[in-house]
């Protein structure tokens, strides 16, 4: 489903991930893709954060690396007010916004760093090794 | 396999950890399988998309590369009479502080760059198959295959990409077939970067292949630019178009 092996035309929402990094990934056409939790997920490596390309072209929030690097905003926070907001102006849905970032052992292919300064905010964190998790 | 099961339909599960380290053809594919007739917030969809007075056309931009600079607010002027109209519709927001946010970060994207990279994309010239060597406009990337790789984010006037992955194109021009069908031509269209403008000096750059390519465009095409100074070596800079004004001659 994340990866299409039939005709169709839907996106998709990460609304939920579980303590072992399983996230469940919710397809449905855009219009009707309204789910009450949307989660954004980051990777850390050494220090730096990344943000997945696959996630940028499959997620229906596919405009992470725009507001972050084109309209250059600096903070999840205000990322998920926007797009709270929008969810409320276009599709007048509300919805609330979630981050979960996991801290990888080995560097990750196909990511994009983000600047040094983005804020992640408040978020749930899950470590490839050890593997545990914490709520800051 | 990263969806690990299929519970019902419209759901699955996702081993975020295997998806960090995912493979070559697997990424492939999913970039392929983002095609949607809704593009997403903030993102404009090609089907609405025509030709509007006064912005950029190809003969305007070949002749601005012969013609005398122009300055950047002669450059930019369609945009701001485009912004003003946008903003009477992101009034509508009820929340204020985002309204005034949003109104400052992209004015600021549209007007403050030094340089806008240009792109023709044949809106009405979608294909019936993929063939190597030639750029797509999908989901606001351009892509393009080699008989041996993918290219995301391509860049006809530097030669140059974002991403470059090897693939077996045959295979894969399979698969954009199981799952596209005869909707390929709605989501693949032939689209190039074709010339930069310093709006600051006014110089365009354009090379002897990139004008060719523009003048072998389909009838029914525009012009979209990317902001360069933030958005070079995004894979995805197309999706939100800022358009300049046409260069009179």
């Amino acid at each position: 489903m994340f990866i299409k092996d039939t005709k169709d035309f839907t996106s998709c929402t990460i609304t939920s991930v579980n303590p072992k990094g399983i996230a469940t990934v919710e397809t449905a056409q855009f219009k009707k893709a309204l789910f009450p939790v949307s989660t954004i997920i980051l990777y850390e490596y050494l220090g730096d954060v990344y943000y997945p390309i696959t996630m940028e072209f499959r997620l229906i929030d596919n405009n992470i690396l725009f507001m972050i690097k084109e309209l250059s905003i600096n903070s999840m926070d205000v990322i998920f007010n926007i797009l709270e907001s929008s969810m409320e102006k276009e599709e007048h849905w509300s919805n609330v916004f979630e981050t979960t970032v996991i801290h990888l052992a080995k560097m990750p292919k196909f990511m994009y760093k983000l600047p040094k300064n983005f804020d992640v905010g408040e978020a749930q964190h899950i470590y490839e090794l050890p593997k545990h998790i914490t709520k800051r | 396999m990263l969806c690990m099961w299929l519970m019902e339909w419209g759901l699955c599960h996702m081993d975020l950890i295997s998806h960090a380290y995912i493979q070559d053809e697997e990424f492939v594919k999913l970039i392929l399988s983002s095609g949607d007739f809704f593009p997403g917030f903030y993102r404009f969809t090609m089907g609405d998309r025509n030709e509007e007075e006064g912005q950029l056309t190809i003969p305007g931009l070949i002749a601005s590369t012969f013609g005398e600079g122009r300055s950047k607010e002669d450059w930019l002027d369609f945009t701001k009479k485009r912004l003003e109209q946008s903003n009477i519709r992101s009034r509508e927001r009820s929340d204020d502080e985002v309204y005034k946010l949003i109104s400052d970060k992209y004015t600021n994207w549209m007007f403050n760059a030094d340089k806008y990279d240009i792109a023709v994309i044949e809106i009405d010239n979608g294909v019936d198959e993929i063939v190597p060597d030639q750029s797509y406009f999908l989901m606001g990337s351009l892509i393009r295959f080699t008989s041996t790789e993918f290219l995301i984010g391509y860049d006809l006037l530097r030669d140059t990409a974002t991403l470059r992955i090897p693939i077996d194109f045959n295979k894969i021009k399979e698969y954009c077939h199981t799952i596209y069908g005869d909707n390929l031509k709605d989501f693949f269209l032939p689209a190039d970067l074709i010339a930069t403008v310093d709006v600051n000096s006014g110089v365009v750059d354009m090379t002897e292949d990139t004008i060719a390519r523009a003048m072998v465009a389909h009838s029914n095409s525009v012009l979209i630019a990317s902001n360069h100074d933030v958005a070079k070596g995004l894979p995805i800079r197309w999706a939100k178009d800022i358009l300049l004004s046409d260069y009179v001659y």
